[in-house]
């Protein structure tokens, strides 16, 4: 058990005995009056987030979760095949519930994999990945506006807004918490 | 964004590049609206005055941890001393003494805060006291100040460059929404606060276990043994604070009693004359209209002050402030004085009635007030909602988290 005061993002924490990702955590202390932590929390187990606001010193619990750095394989229908980078095991993680994992993962690439109780419950995706573009119009000739901004396909499926300038093949550095373009990377 | 560099490990002439380029935009947005301040004070005829940070004691609040030091003397014994989490017990000894209105910007230190997006050990603190004055006063003038400094930013848009600065002014601008406790209690949290208020002290044990009960009917965390406050708080920070409504700055009005402070009642009612601002979704602003009675204060002395003895950093408590009201008893004469009037009988109150508990309306022959008001700005998260800062380390050069603690 530890004081909600202590809680920061990241960590993982058990409620109504369920693992629950820190999203983030704001400190309050309404009217002068005694101190509050505020949480968004995410499900690891649905992928429902829910806000929580305790009292600094009530105390909570924290989930006994391990994260295993894993090779990103493949996917088929249902699961996504990870190999362990420690001890070249290699292992499925549901698909369910994170299927919009699928827009992040990249081939070849290592992800930390959280597992909890024998499961594997949650893929950490980093906060910016660089993907290709695979599909992008060209942009209107004549279209000057500032900050005119067009839809592209990336390698791994997931549509963003981007400049107009961006071209198929160019690849992109994304925001995965936002979807948002961040800037064009020059390979 | 004005991040310190300097635990980075970088060399100072890269740091004073970095403030240049990057944060030196802030930085000039930011000496613009304390100037604004300033100048607004001032054209109002509001005296600036520079009271001491270091105090040998301090008004007990239970919710604050202070900062303890020391002064030593190199021949005699030294002492104790703390730094202010505010400069209020300074500027009522001013308005005791006659000083009129008076305002004051300066640093103000809260310790055993946590670190995050809205919380500095040390920040910077704007009071105003308002002689012949009650919180509707303070109201009027803190929406004077807002449409002010949204001057300020319009006339040096180069200063406050952004697109969304518009925007971002349209819902500083007032007129600020007004909304009692016992109003966002019924719209967010389903109940009638008035209900669950105690109306003397002895029935306090019996209201908090009736709202405990409530709120762990909401989903809440509340424990058998909450006190009264504590259970307030807890719906309060839980479900009504997150609902409260963020498109305009919002003064949320009429405290209920049980959350001691040095506000007045609102006679008849379990209400105090105190009012706290949001904007962008953070508390920015309290105001009471200023207690004057020498029992009442006497009384919130002799129930915070014990409480400090538990706290991680007790400190000494300011018994001279007490006897500054206990002198109004002595000297009733005085509390005519319309220069300095703290210790005023209030005539006014009577005007209000029950009819305060809607929001603090006025009514249209209500006499000018004898009382004072009393205003605390966090000017820093003024400026995060002027600015369109997210975390309060976007408005202060060398924020704590970065110099002290990057890890906490």
């Amino acid at each position: 058990m530890i004081k909600a005061g202590a809680i920061d993002k990241g960590m993982c924490l058990l409620m109504k005995n369920a693992p629950y990702l820190v999203v983030e955590r704001e400190f309050v202390s309404p009217g002068k009056g005694s101190a509050f932590v505020r949480l968004k929390l995410k499900s690891l187990t649905t992928g429902q987030t829910l806000q929580e606001t305790i009292k600094t010193n009530d105390s909570v619990e924290e989930a006994q979760v391990a994260d295993r750095n894993a090779q990103f394989m493949y996917a088929d229908a249902t699961d996504y095949h990870f190999m362990d980078t420690e001890n070249y095991e290699q292992f499925a993680v549901p698909r369910e519930g994170m299927e919009d994992k699928q827009y992040y993962l990249q081939e070849g690439h290592t992800y930390y994999v959280t597992e909890w109780e024998g499961k594997f419950i949650e893929v950490k995706i980093p906060y910016k990945i660089v993907l290709t573009v695979t599909e992008a119009q060209e942009a209107l000739k004549g279209d000057t506006v500032t900050g005119a901004t067009k839809t592209v396909v990336l390698e791994t499926g997931l549509s963003i807004r981007v400049p107009i300038f961006i071209k198929q093949g160019e690849k992109v550095m994304i925001n995965t918490e936002s979807n948002e373009y961040v800037e064009r990377v020059n390979s | 964004m004005p991040r310190c560099w300097i635990n980075r490990g970088l060399p100072p002439a890269f740091f004073v590049y970095i403030l240049a380029c990057m944060t030196g935009e802030v930085i000039r947005a930011r000496a613009a609206l304390t100037a604004g301040v300033r100048s607004f004070f001032t054209g109002k005829n509001y005296l600036e005055v520079e009271t001491p940070l270091l105090a040998p004691a301090l008004i007990p609040e239970a919710a604050i941890e202070v900062f303890k030091t020391r002064f030593e003397h190199p021949y005699r014994a030294g002492r104790d001393l703390y730094l202010t989490p505010s400069p209020e017990l300074w500027m009522k000894r001013l308005i005791a003494g006659g000083m009129g209105n008076i305002f004051q910007i300066c640093k103000a230190f809260r310790n055993a805060e946590a670190l995050g997006r809205l919380h500095n050990p040390e920040f910077t603190i704007l009071e105003y006291y308002t002689v012949n004055a009650d919180c509707r006063d303070s109201l009027e003038l803190t929406q004077e100040l807002f449409a002010h400094l949204v001057k300020v930013c319009e006339e040096a848009p180069g200063v406050f460059a952004g697109a969304a600065l518009r925007e971002r002014l349209a819902r500083l601008a007032p007129p600020f929404r007004r909304m009692s406790m016992a109003q966002a209690f019924g719209q967010y949290a389903g109940l009638d606060l008035e209900e669950f208020c105690p109306r003397e002290p002895a029935a306090a044990p019996e209201a908090a276990r009736r709202l405990s009960a409530r709120a762990r009917g909401l989903g809440l965390p509340a424990g058998e043994g909450d006190a009264w406050e504590e259970a307030f708080n807890r719906v309060f920070a839980g479900v009504v604070e997150p609902a409260l409504p963020r498109d305009k700055p919002l003064a949320l009005t009429c405290y209920p009693r049980g959350v001691r402070c040095l506000a007045k009642d609102v006679p008849g009612t379990p209400w105090n004359e105190r009012w706290e601002l949001y904007a962008c979704g953070m508390e920015i602003a309290n105001c009471f209209t200023e207690e004057a009675d020498a029992e009442k204060i006497a009384a919130y002395f002799r129930e915070e002050a014990p409480l400090k003895e538990k706290a991680l950093v007790p400190h000494a408590i300011d018994g001279d402030f007490t006897s500054l009201y206990a002198h109004r008893e002595k000297a009733p004469g005085r509390a005519r004085d319309s220069s300095g009037n703290l210790f005023g009988a209030s005539q006014k109150i009577a005007a209000y009635g029950p009819a305060a508990a809607e929001g603090l309306p006025r009514a249209a022959d209500a006499p000018k007030s004898a009382d004072t008001s009393g205003v605390a700005v966090g000017l820093d998260r003024l400026f995060m909602a002027f600015l369109g800062e997210e975390a309060i380390g976007g408005v202060i050069l060398f924020p704590f988290s970065d110099i002290i603690a990057p890890h906490s």
